[in-house]
């Protein structure tokens, strides 16, 4: 006992309690929340995100070393109890529960913008998650959805994935393909998509080559058309094929009309290296919009004022839900 | 008000152009833009340029199409000559005429095609002689003679 009294180092009260030196508290101003924050260090700052003061839309900040950011709402995000949040994979993800629902859901942030959230298949729980990086994979712990059994999880951090098969009957002249499956996931792995080349393929078809692309209306298609999309090779159904012809009549740089669960798009030689993006954003169920730095501008992707395009949290959501991009 | 440039450039700069909403909103008073146009180096721009002259249609636009039909790029004369089976009839064969001897087989497959759609005696005499002719590839002979039912 004598050596314990004398060997300290932490200080010990007088009951024995370890004192660990905390600094004085001292007030984040302007932020509050109805729940418990959580905390994660990500780059060289210590984020923090926490429900509203009387709402339950969460909110996010970071501390620098010396002070605060002002908070900022996330778009599109709310949650009924606390959020959770670790750094793995280059990204600070975030998992908490839905508005009204049991659903957990999941997004990241990656040092400049936080991506849509998506649920996690099939996993509820009445209380705030807990989440932690280890190993290689991202943990999650929960409550059941009416049940005190505690669950695990773990994911690789991929939110959803969009399959693509690239299949070149004319290779394209004012881009590569690289540059644009560069380009495309420049603008989709910050939501959360990983694009994925599952299939890559030359085509000899030289009748396909200029193709009747008809008036390019949503789900309406040509013979030609159709008769292209129906080669996918080793394609999944939900997989989309993505066809580089010489081009087509009438001129479009690219074309996303494809029969019903059959999903294609083409781009011709001519186009820029953003029209892959656009032509696939068409078939995860993107329309034309009207902001001119936005993927999906109708004036064309040629005539984007700030490359690269934007792809706002709206589309993403979007794109989540749509068939042919799965988690 | 008059149509400019920029209206038309912007109508073709879309990635999928809404050709049939472009003619009814500009017009004839795109053509004269869109014969500078079809003569551009940007063969994106001349295909689109030549696409929309077909769309907006009459005497003028089938002067654009025939200047359009002497581009070096073959998408061009390919707009040109699926664009072509939207003009008059007699229209569309001063159009189609070269272009059914075209050097590049594509373009004069879609002329065939086009060809079959107008159906004017003049042109199906050309597409007889097409499906004749041992001069012709074995694929075109097959398109002429399809157009001309015989296939």
């Amino acid at each position: 006992m004598a050596a314990l009294a004398t060997f300290s180092m932490s200080p010990v009260t007088a009951k024995g309690v370890v004192d660990v030196s905390w600094t004085p508290n001292v007030e984040i101003a302007d932020q509050s929340s109805k729940a418990s924050p959580a905390l994660a260090s990500f780059g060289r700052q210590l984020h923090m995100v926490h429900l509203g003061n009387s709402s339950n839309n969460i909110w996010h900040s970071w501390f620098d070393g010396s002070r605060w950011t002002r908070n900022v709402q996330i778009p599109d995000q709310s949650s009924k109890a606390s959020p959770a949040l670790a750094s793995f994979g280059g990204r600070l993800h975030m998992v908490h529960l839905g508005n009204s629902s049991n659903n957990i859901w999941h997004s990241w942030f990656d040092g400049s913008r936080w991506s849509a959230n998506f649920a996690a298949p099939n996993q509820l729980s009445k209380a705030a998650p807990a989440l932690a990086a280890f190993g290689s994979r991202l943990h999650m712990v929960h409550l059941g959805n009416s049940s005190n059994n505690i669950w695990h999880s773990t994911s690789d951090g991929i939110l959803s994935t969009v399959r693509i098969g690239l299949k070149t009957l004319v290779a394209p002249t004012s881009f590569s393909i690289s540059s644009a499956l560069t380009s495309m996931r420049s603008l989709y792995e910050p939501l959360g998509f990983d694009v994925q080349v599952v299939d890559q393929e030359t085509l000899d078809l030289p009748a396909l080559e200029i193709l009747d692309a008809g008036e390019c209306v949503l789900g309406e298609t040509t013979e030609e058309q159709r008769t292209l999309f129906a080669n996918r090779d080793d394609l999944r159904a939900n997989d989309i094929a993505i066809y580089f012809v010489r081009s087509t009549v009438p001129a479009y740089n690219g074309c996303a009309a494809h029969p019903a669960g059959i999903p294609a798009c083409v781009v011709v030689a001519g186009a820029t290296q953003w029209t892959m993006a656009h032509e696939v954003g068409h078939v995860l169920g993107l329309r034309h919009v009207g902001d001119s730095d936005n993927l999906m501008f109708r004036g064309g992707t040629g005539s984007i004022t700030n490359l690269p395009p934007d792809i706002d949290l709206g589309q993403a959501v979007d794109m989540g839900k749509s068939q042919f991009s799965a988690e | 008000m008059a149509v400019t440039a920029e209206d038309v450039l912007v109508a073709l700069g879309a990635e999928e152009p809404d050709y049939r909403e472009a003619a009814r909103t500009l017009g004839i008073e795109s053509l004269p833009h869109l014969a500078l146009l079809v003569r551009d180096d940007d063969e994106m721009l001349a295909s689109k340029a030549a696409s929309l002259a077909a769309f907006v249609g009459g005497s003028q636009a089938t002067e654009v199409l025939v200047a359009a039909s002497e581009h070096p790029q073959l998408s061009v004369r390919a707009a040109v000559a699926h664009g072509a089976q939207r003009l008059d009839p007699l229209d569309a064969e001063r159009v189609l005429t070269a272009l059914l001897e075209d050097s590049e087989p594509s373009v004069t497959g879609l002329a065939i095609r086009s060809a079959a759609a107008v159906g004017t005696a003049e042109l199906r005499a050309r597409l007889t002689e097409i499906a004749r002719s041992s001069k012709s590839n074995e694929l075109l002979r097959e398109e002429a003679r399809r157009g001309l039912g015989e296939a």
